[in-house]
């Protein structure tokens, strides 16, 4: 029977407020140690906790996108253990009582990914370990900093759709612009929740945490390992303990965490310090009326609005900005060009634009620094027979890499297709003349013959010729021989 | 002197703030070597502060101009020693007022330094404190009563005309009656408790300690009403408690509950409250019996919910940020033992014992049976008092089963301590207001107080009835020798 | 007996504090008698009956997401046990919990 693989993720996003969830301090990151500390998130004996209101709301926001039932009393909870990064020795956050839950993410290969639960809680410190010297340094910039924490159920089955979840839960988090779901600040991390079972009808087998994941990537090769460590543990008999492993990405591996000293128990109770709350039916219809148009209705939008093709869709609506950029450019064109254009438009974004987004490891098109307007101009290059499709990819590139518009780097590098009939036709008159060969063959119905000509034509005029008149002025002249 | 005679003498020029400084230094000096009501204290910066006050002058916006308030160390001061009676905080100097402070330092209080108390507030007689005990003025030989012994004890040697204490469980209302105080412990909510190093978060409330029902609800006006660092602070408006002291209690209705002479009342403490309602009778009060079914389950479901809270309040005292961290000794020492070993050294008995009584309670397998439980009856407990409230307007009952006891009598045994606390500690639970008064004394010459209590946010009837008993009486006018 | 030293033992761990075998005994045994007290809790009537966790009919305290100064580096460690430049110094942590 094969084993079938059981995943559950379970993601912390830093949320993008101005201040932390309950001070003042500011939430800004990579400021000088200990700057951006207060009695209250430095946990001083005395200090009580108050809810910034934008943390509540974004948290709202994020539950209603990802389809969950806001909770109707909402409540947090002291999770109690000691570590020095955590100041007041306890983290305020949510236990049974949290904001949203049983919401879902679809995700492209059609599969629905059901939340578990959304919840608000509050960051911990950073700590730098010097091993060597036997001394830990602890910096509280970080404690306070909102947290939402999103749940899934263990609906994931392999590491790709635990990568593809990843990328569409980032999709939509970027529509609402809570967070600048960055793995490498961050701002968004991730634990994995993994374990293989007997037959998809058979009980759950023995889950293994994984922590210290840094990327997608990283999760999706995390998986893959210890899921190849498991299957194999599995075979020869052995049992899977419960526990937490970290992820070594150098090595390639999980790795077991030496034995602790101390188990956990949390001793989760109601935050005392803290009143329940609630959000009134009608406020929870009004935050949903504002969320803006999500990725999954934005694609089915301009599959019908741009006679796109679904796959296009998602491609283009996965990140908001890209969307944006996208809509820009379709706009520019005018009634007549219609489809076609838009098209067009879609496959420079889905193929060059990220090709070279990838190859500069950019995870945003503006980052580009080649605008929707440069776009459109470059399209309107090629419609206008200044230059040719082929030459227009290389004008791309040279315009991204000088930062020059288009329309500059045609002029300065001369590389304006000539349209200029009377020239073409000079020059097709000579490949007449210097290819009798194809000329036969061309009257006697060989038509690749004509194409050999245009190449001709076109290594004649250093491949400045815009082809499609070469082709016609050839066979023109061709014809009234 | 009381407030108001402090307030007088200012308004007619016959004093200025460093003469009252002055008299009550004095007062410090002589007596406390023999009371022991003071954690901290420094006389220089008691005449620095009277200076300042004086060179600025009086001026309406500031009703404490010139009053010395003595703050409980429980209560964080701006640069001052905050240690809640206990060596895990000894040298701890917090960089910020709790907001009460705040409001009495707007208001133009002198602060004349930090009382003595249980540590943490743990305890009914001020004798686990890292400092020593304080001592009764009204005998030596006795406790205050805690765990604001210090706060109360101040007041009642005359070393000061007013205190801060803090009320979890009769914290301040018990010593108030054990020293022939007035004490307070507003409502839930009424007071903020920014800075307030708390001992059990949903209990905790800050309130005067006073020689007079008129001053409590003097240093109540300043510092009641919202705050927007507490949370669990009410945004309602405080209303003018001195206006309620004037109006007459013809027709108020006094409920007696039945359960609160069956807990091991002393037959002198109960002989004091039959007086007490006989005089409110005379006052024009009506007294009936009420009931408060509930009250036999008031000391257990204290003792769960309050160890629970408190024992995660004080996880912060790790060693890491502030306080006491144990030296490592020979080598270096692991972040464990770091952990362990500052607490052990730092926290005295009673506290290592709430923390694992509290630890236990929430501890995964247990958190059903006992804080879960706890926490329905005291919403069973609550109700007892909403039910009440609906038949009488308020409650009289004493505040302590007994006079004041002997220094040790009650050491050994944690149990018999936590009982003393069964008349004020419903209170607590309900997040009712509740004022002490004294109401009589022992033959022998020792305090017996009487509680009055009243529904949510109602601290202007407290007022008006304390305020009419003490018309009549002059228990608090009475002084130990010393 | 609802708590034995061992008992005490565990929770002393839980709770970071170092409990001397004498300890152990005399709270072992003074925590029973407490504990045996407030097992007449569970006589009390509570089916229907909710929780009480806060007091106060308060709910939706909130504070504006608005910037406000922070501590100087120097008053934030100003208390600190021990301290290496800007940072609070603790011994090295073995146990690499996130």
């Amino acid at each position: 029977m094969a084993t079938v693989t059981v995943i559950g993720l379970e993601v912390h996003l830093q949320l993008k407020t101005a201040s932390k969830i309950f001070c003042g301090c500011s939430t800004a990151f990579g400021a000088p140690p200990n700057t951006q500390v207060c009695p209250v998130c430095l946990g001083l004996p005395g200090v009580l906790p108050v809810l910034n209101r934008q943390v509540f709301l974004s948290g709202v926001r994020v539950s209603l996108a990802l389809g969950c039932g806001i909770q109707p009393r909402i409540v947090f909870h002291r999770k109690n253990y000691f570590y020095p990064d955590l100041p007041k020795g306890y983290q305020i956050s949510q236990y049974d009582l949290p904001l949203g839950m049983n919401g879902f993410v679809e995700i492209p290969s059609g599969k629905k990914i059901r939340i578990l639960r959304v919840h608000m809680e509050e960051d911990a410190g950073k700590l730098i370990h010097r091993p060597e010297e036997g001394s830990s340094l602890v910096d509280l910039n970080r404690a306070g900093v909102p947290l939402l924490e999103i749940v899934t159920e263990p609906d994931l089955e392999s590491p790709e759709q635990a990568h593809e979840y990843l990328k569409t839960l980032k999709g939509i988090l970027g529509y609402l612009d809570v967070s600048d779901c960055d793995m490498e600040k961050g701002s968004l991390r991730c634990d994995a929740n993994v374990s293989l079972k007997e037959g998809a009808a058979a009980e759950l087998g023995t889950k293994v945490e994984i922590k210290n994941l840094n990327s997608f990537r990283a999760v999706a090769r995390a998986l893959t390992y210890e899921i190849q460590r498991q299957g194999k543990m599995l075979q020869e008999g052995e049992k899977v303990s419960q526990e937490t492993r970290l992820w070594d990405d150098a090595k390639g591996i999980t790795l077991g965490m030496r034995g602790k000293e101390y188990a956990h128990d949390y001793r989760y109770f109601p935050e005392p310090d803290l009143v329940p709350f609630a959000v009134a039916a009608d406020g929870i219809e009004e935050a949903r009326a504002s969320l803006p148009e999500l990725p999954a209705q934005r694609a089915e939008r301009f599959a019908r609005q741009y006679g796109l093709p679904r796959p296009d869709a998602v491609g283009l609506t996965a990140s908001r900005s890209t969307a944006d950029y996208y809509e820009v450019c379709a706009g520019r064109f005018p009634a007549g060009k219609g489809q076609a254009g838009q098209k067009a438009i879609a496959n420079w974004i889905l193929g060059d634009l990220a090709r070279e987004m990838n190859e500069r490891n950019l995870d945003s098109i503006e980052k580009l620094k080649f605008g929707p307007e440069r776009l459109v101009e470059l399209v309107d290059l090629i419609d206008s027979g200044k230059i040719s499709g082929k030459m227009a990819k290389e004008v791309l590139v040279e315009s991204i890499q000088s930062g020059q518009a288009p329309g500059a780097v045609v002029q300065s590098k001369g590389l304006s297709q000539v349209s200029d009939k009377e020239a073409i036709r000079a020059a097709a008159r000579a490949v007449i003349q210097e290819q009798p060969k194809a000329v036969e063959d061309f009257k006697q119905g060989k038509n690749p013959a004509l194409m050999f000509m245009v190449g001709q034509l076109m290594k004649k005029m250093k491949g400045a010729a815009n082809p499609g008149l070469s082709q016609e002025v050839l066979k023109e002249l061709l014809e009234n021989r | 002197m009381t407030l108001r005679q402090i307030q007088e003498l200012y308004r007619q020029k016959k004093a200025t703030p460093s003469e009252i400084a002055e008299t009550f230094l004095r007062h410090i000096q002589q007596r406390e070597p023999k009371i022991h009501a003071f954690a901290w204290f420094d006389a220089g910066q008691v005449r620095e502060q009277a200076k300042e006050l004086e060179k600025a002058g009086p001026s309406g916006g500031r009703p404490l101009w010139g009053i010395p308030v003595l703050v409980k160390d429980n209560i964080c001061v701006r640069g001052t020693p905050t240690t809640c009676a206990s060596k895990i905080l000894s040298g701890f100097r917090p960089p910020y007022d709790a907001t009460v402070v705040e409001r009495l330092k707007k208001a133009g209080a002198i602060l004349l330094g930090m009382a003595n108390m249980d540590e943490f507030a743990f305890g009914s007689s001020c004798e686990h404190s890292c400092y020593g005990p304080t001592r009764n003025p009204w005998d030596v030989s006795r406790v205050p009563g805690g765990s604001s012994g210090g706060s109360a004890a101040a007041v009642a040697a005359r070393m000061a005309p007013a205190a801060l204490g803090s009320d979890t469980g009769g914290s301040i209302r018990q010593p108030a009656s054990f020293c022939g105080v007035v004490g307070l412990k507003p409502t839930y909510g009424r007071i903020s408790r920014y800075g307030l190093i708390a001992f059990a978060s949903s209990l905790d409330q800050i309130g005067p300690i006073t020689r007079t029902v008129e001053d409590a609800a003097l240093l109540a006006q300043v510092m009641a009403g919202r705050d927007p660092r507490d949370s669990t602070c009410a945004d309602l408006p405080v209303p003018d408690y001195a206006q309620s002291l004037q109006q007459p209690i013809h027709g108020l209705r006094l409920g007696f509950p039945k359960e609160y002479v069956s807990e091991g009342v002393d037959p002198q403490v109960r002989k004091a409250i039959e007086e007490a309602l006989n005089l409110f009778r005379k006052l024009g009060a009506t007294v009936r019996e009420v009931s408060l079914p509930h009250t036999e389950y008031a000391v257990p479901t204290y003792y769960i919910v309050a160890t629970a809270e408190a024992s995660s309040n004080l996880a912060r005292f790790d060693g890491v940020r502030f306080g006491h961290r144990a030296k490592s000794g020979s080598g270096s020492q692991t972040l464990q033992e770091m952990y362990t070993r500052s607490r052990e050294e730092g926290f005295g008995p009673e506290a290592k014992r709430r923390i694992t009584l509290g630890t236990f309670v929430l501890s995964s397998g247990y958190y059903d049976a006992y804080y879960a439980q706890a926490l329905k009856v005291r919403t069973l407990i609550q109700q007892d008092f909403n039910r009440a409230f609906e038949q009488v307007d308020c409650l009289v009952t004493p505040t302590a089963p007994t006079p004041p006891f002997r220094l040790g009598e009650k050491l050994e045994d944690p149990l018999t301590m936590y009982l003393s606390d069964i008349l004020t500690i419903s209170i607590n639970l309900a997040g009712v207001p509740a004022l002490s008064l004294p109401c009589g004394f022992t033959p022998s010459g020792l305090p017996v107080g009487m509680q009055l209590i009243a529904k949510p946010f109602a601290e202007e009837l407290l007022f008006r009835a304390g305020q009419a008993y003490q018309g009549a009486t002059d228990w608090h006018q009475r002084e130990p020798k010393l | 007996m609802a708590i034995s030293p061992k008992d005490v033992e565990t929770l002393a761990r839980l709770a970071r504090i170092q409990l001397s075998d004498e300890e152990l005994r005399r709270f072992a045994g003074q925590l029973d008698e407490i504990l045996s007290y407030v097992e007449k809790l569970k006589a009390a009537k509570t089916e229907g009956i909710p929780p009480t966790s806060h007091v106060l009919p308060l709910s939706n305290v909130f504070r504006e997401d608005k910037l406000q100064p922070s501590l100087p580096t120097d008053e934030v460690l100003a208390n600190a046990p021990l301290r290496e430049g800007p940072f609070f110094k603790v011994p090295r942590v073995i146990d690499p919990t996130g």
